[in-house]
């Protein structure tokens, strides 16, 4: 099932990140990709700056630029909608309506599939990942869920460092997100950012050291958090067990 | 009268299509209208993310309970069953089958349910997920329930993936992840409308859902403007109101 190929994923970025001796970050996470999905390039771009944040390879690099200049292209169209947008070939007529200058420009610079995913959890929208291929095809359903999952830990990797709680480094992102699909976290988010008075990226990270510092699961948490038995105050920075 | 009333379901789906509408949204109207027509107890319909995990996008209920049950079946359960075969999954009798599925079946039980039906979502050679029926009482469902059933599943499908729309596959990706996402905007909206005007969880979503109705807007719209505090929303989110 889909949590060990999602172990499988952090435990090559983590090699990657120690073979650095950093902690593990988003530009570990680009390497992992690179490699894991015979990428050209592979680029992290944050939702309102046009520069990216990270960016492997001189065809990441290329397209970062071009998109950059020609106000067109799959990152700023997936930021827009956030959701997907899968192109396995670049030089087709679709793509060619779609972005008629940057399109060409890309299958000139040797790139000839692009696949952008944003880095997203309902309303809490950070960026997105390109991942760029100088062969076209599409990405097969196993690549399709490891690029999902490179997704998953940039968005939980961003979502850490806007805050940096000192207990959230890189060790935390095992086990944290499978429960991503169960509704209360997400309730819950919503609830703790009207406690806090925070966005829903705060109260999320807030909620996420809660269960780390309790040793409890998120969506345990989560569920004290809507039945009104834990609540987040702003001015203590502690939570009250009712 | 109940042929009657299954037109009259089919033509009120077929109408939401033809407008812009909400794809979560739909999927809850579609819940209740099984309940009310397949004789069932509790409906609910998960689908599968790019990642290979169940999640439940809508359900006849709000009681946490009963959303947890749905939600366990990411784990084991007839849902999970259905994904994998892709064929319908039935078990008539919980207390004579505890070792189907051990964890699923006692918290079905624990919930007062005793049979449970599972129905593919499919489009073509695609499973994207199943919907699931609850019974308290043990037996088969009848035969024409099951074929109905079938056919709600198969509206749901296309409905999700706004066929009409998909111009190659790699759309069914970007709907489904879009899909997806929107219900977990709807989740966060509701946890902050919980919080703020101090009601239950279902209260919150039924007043969003209210308003979207009356104001012609998607359910998914509401919910970012309950995120964005808009002031299009600002009564919605009235503390003093009656």
């Amino acid at each position: 099932m889909g949590t060990n190929r999602h172990l499988d994923i952090l435990v090559v970025i983590n090699e990657i990140a120690r073979a650095d001796q950093e902690p593990t970050g988003v530009r570990h996470v680009c390497l992992a990709c690179r490699a894991g999905l015979n990428a050209a390039g592979v680029g992290v771009y944050l939702a309102g700056t046009v520069q990216p944040l990270e960016v492997i390879g001189t065809a990441g690099e290329e397209m970062a630029e071009l998109q950059v200049t020609m106000g067109e292209g799959p990152v700023s169209e997936a930021l827009r909608q956030n959701q997907p947008v899968l192109v396995p070939d670049l030089a087709n007529g679709w793509s060619a309506q779609r972005w008629p200058v940057f399109a060409p420009a890309a299958v000139a610079a040797g790139v000839a599939a692009v696949f952008v995913i944003p880095l997203t959890m309902g309303a809490i929208a950070l960026g997105a990942l390109e991942i760029c291929r100088d062969v076209d095809g599409p990405l097969s359903p196993d690549e399709l869920a490891d690029a999902l999952l490179f997704a998953d830990t940039a968005t939980a990797l961003l979502l850490g460092r806007s805050a940096a709680p000192a207990a959230l480094d890189g060790g935390d992102l095992w086990g944290t997100e499978p429960e991503r699909r169960w509704g209360v976290v997400h309730q819950a988010t919503g609830m703790v950012s009207v406690q806090l008075d925070t966005d829903l990226g705060e109260a999320f990270l807030r909620l996420r050291a809660h269960a780390y510092l309790t040793g409890l699961r998120l969506s345990e948490v989560a569920a004290d958090v809507v039945a009104r038995r834990l609540r987040f105050t702003p001015d203590t920075d502690h939570e009250k067990q009712r | 009268m109940l042929d009657r009333r299954i037109t009259q379901t089919f033509v009120e789906l077929a109408d939401t299509l033809v407008l812009r509408f909400d794809a979560i949204d739909f999927l809850h109207t579609l819940t209740e209208r099984c309940v009310e027509l397949l004789e069932v107890d509790a409906v609910g319909i998960l689908l599968a993310d790019q990642r290979g995990a169940l999640n439940l996008v809508a359900a006849s209920t709000e009681q946490a309970r009963m959303l947890e049950l749905f939600q366990l079946q990411d784990e084991e359960g007839p849902c999970l069953d259905c994904f994998h075969t892709g064929q319908p999954v039935e078990c008539v009798d919980l207390a004579q089958e505890p070792q189907r599925w051990p964890r699923f079946a006692g918290a079905a039980r624990e919930q007062g349910f005793s049979a449970v039906h599972a129905v593919p979502m499919r489009l073509r050679e695609q499973i994207i997920g199943a919907l699931n029926l609850f019974r308290t009482s043990p037996g088969a469902i009848p035969e024409d329930a099951v074929e109905l059933a079938q056919s709600f599943a198969n509206v749901a499908t296309i409905s999700m993936l706004q066929v009409r729309a998909l111009r190659h596959s790699e759309m069914v990706t970007e709907q489904l992840q879009n899909a997806l996402n929107s219900r977990i905007v709807i989740e966060q909206a509701k946890g902050i409308l919980t919080e703020r005007l101090q009601i239950d969880v279902a209260d919150a979503f039924s007043l969003m859902r209210t308003h979207a109705r009356n104001s012609h807007q998607l359910l998914s719209d509401i919910a970012q403007q309950v995120i964005a505090r808009s002031p299009e929303v600002a009564e919605l989110m009235r503390v003093d109101k009656a």
